[in-house]
């Protein structure tokens, strides 16, 4: 097999045609080519985790509740019912969290 | 040792306002940053990306449930910052109900003490009135 040599003086050159042709492009077209693609690839890393982030959102929202120690299910019941009477969804979101901790505190 | 995701984020934060503000990027990129701002209580930033995101048509649903968690916590807020309103306003009626008090007449006043109640107050009035627009505004985004 052909042993393939890395040339120092080549990287370079390669790295600064790259800047080169980024600024070349910035300049005549206006568009951010490298911010972009770097951009794109960093959201790619959190786009693959999105339900699981929704879901500790969702959890730290429930927990950030002014809530006291003493107060009871139906209490808090009625707290989420209170502050989510128009968002069916996030509501549906709680209830299922809350039937989840009873169960697992049952069992 | 600098991990890929530090380093990414270090780029992020510097270059990529400028692709946000277009609204080109994919919704759950949006989801992701708004959720976030949601967590370090930016309800300002969160609003923001939610009306960058809004011509997106896929995830739309994810988006929805970002939407309302922020609607949640604004009222989670506003709650909290009505509680403090009212300690104040007890406390600065009490404050200057007892100046008026005889024995309290050769008292030197805490005017320092009432001033930081009321500038206090204020703010928290504030804070109460920026949040009741932003539910507002996240509201008119469900009717359109």
């Amino acid at each position: 097999m052909k042993e393939q040599k890395l040339s120092l003086p080549g990287a370079l050159f390669g790295a600064l045609a790259g800047l080169g042709a980024d600024i070349a492009i910035r300049e005549l077209t206006g568009f951010e080519v490298v911010n972009g693609i770097l951009e794109i690839i960093g959201a790619g890393f959190g786009l693959l985790r999105i339900d699981k982030r929704i879901y500790d959102s969702t959890v730290r929202l429930l927990k950030g509740m002014d809530v006291q120690p003493d107060n009871d299910y139906q209490h808090i019941l009625r707290r989420i019912d209170e502050l989510t009477f128009d968002l069916p969804e996030l509501r549906e979101s709680f209830l299922k969290l809350m039937q989840a901790g009873v169960r697992a505190k049952h069992a | 040792m600098l991990g890929l995701g530090t380093l990414l984020r270090v780029v992020k934060g510097l270059l990529g306002k400028p692709l946000e503000n277009t609204g080109l990027l994919p919704t759950r990129y949006y989801v992701q940053e708004i959720l976030d701002a949601l967590d370090h209580d930016n309800i300002g930033e969160a609003v923001r990306l939610l009306k960058k995101a809004k011509g997106a048509l896929i995830d739309r649903s994810r988006l929805d449930l970002a939407r309302q968690q922020i609607i949640f916590r604004c009222r989670v807020l506003r709650e909290r910052h009505a509680k403090h309103i009212r300690y104040l306003e007890r406390s600065i009626k009490a404050h200057k109900r007892n100046r008026k008090l005889p024995w309290r007449w050769l008292h030197k006043e805490p005017v320092e003490v009432l001033a930081y109640y009321e500038k206090t107050l204020d703010l928290e009035q504030q804070a109460q009135h920026l949040l009741e627009q932003y539910e507002m505004e996240l509201k008119d985004m469900l009717t359109r």
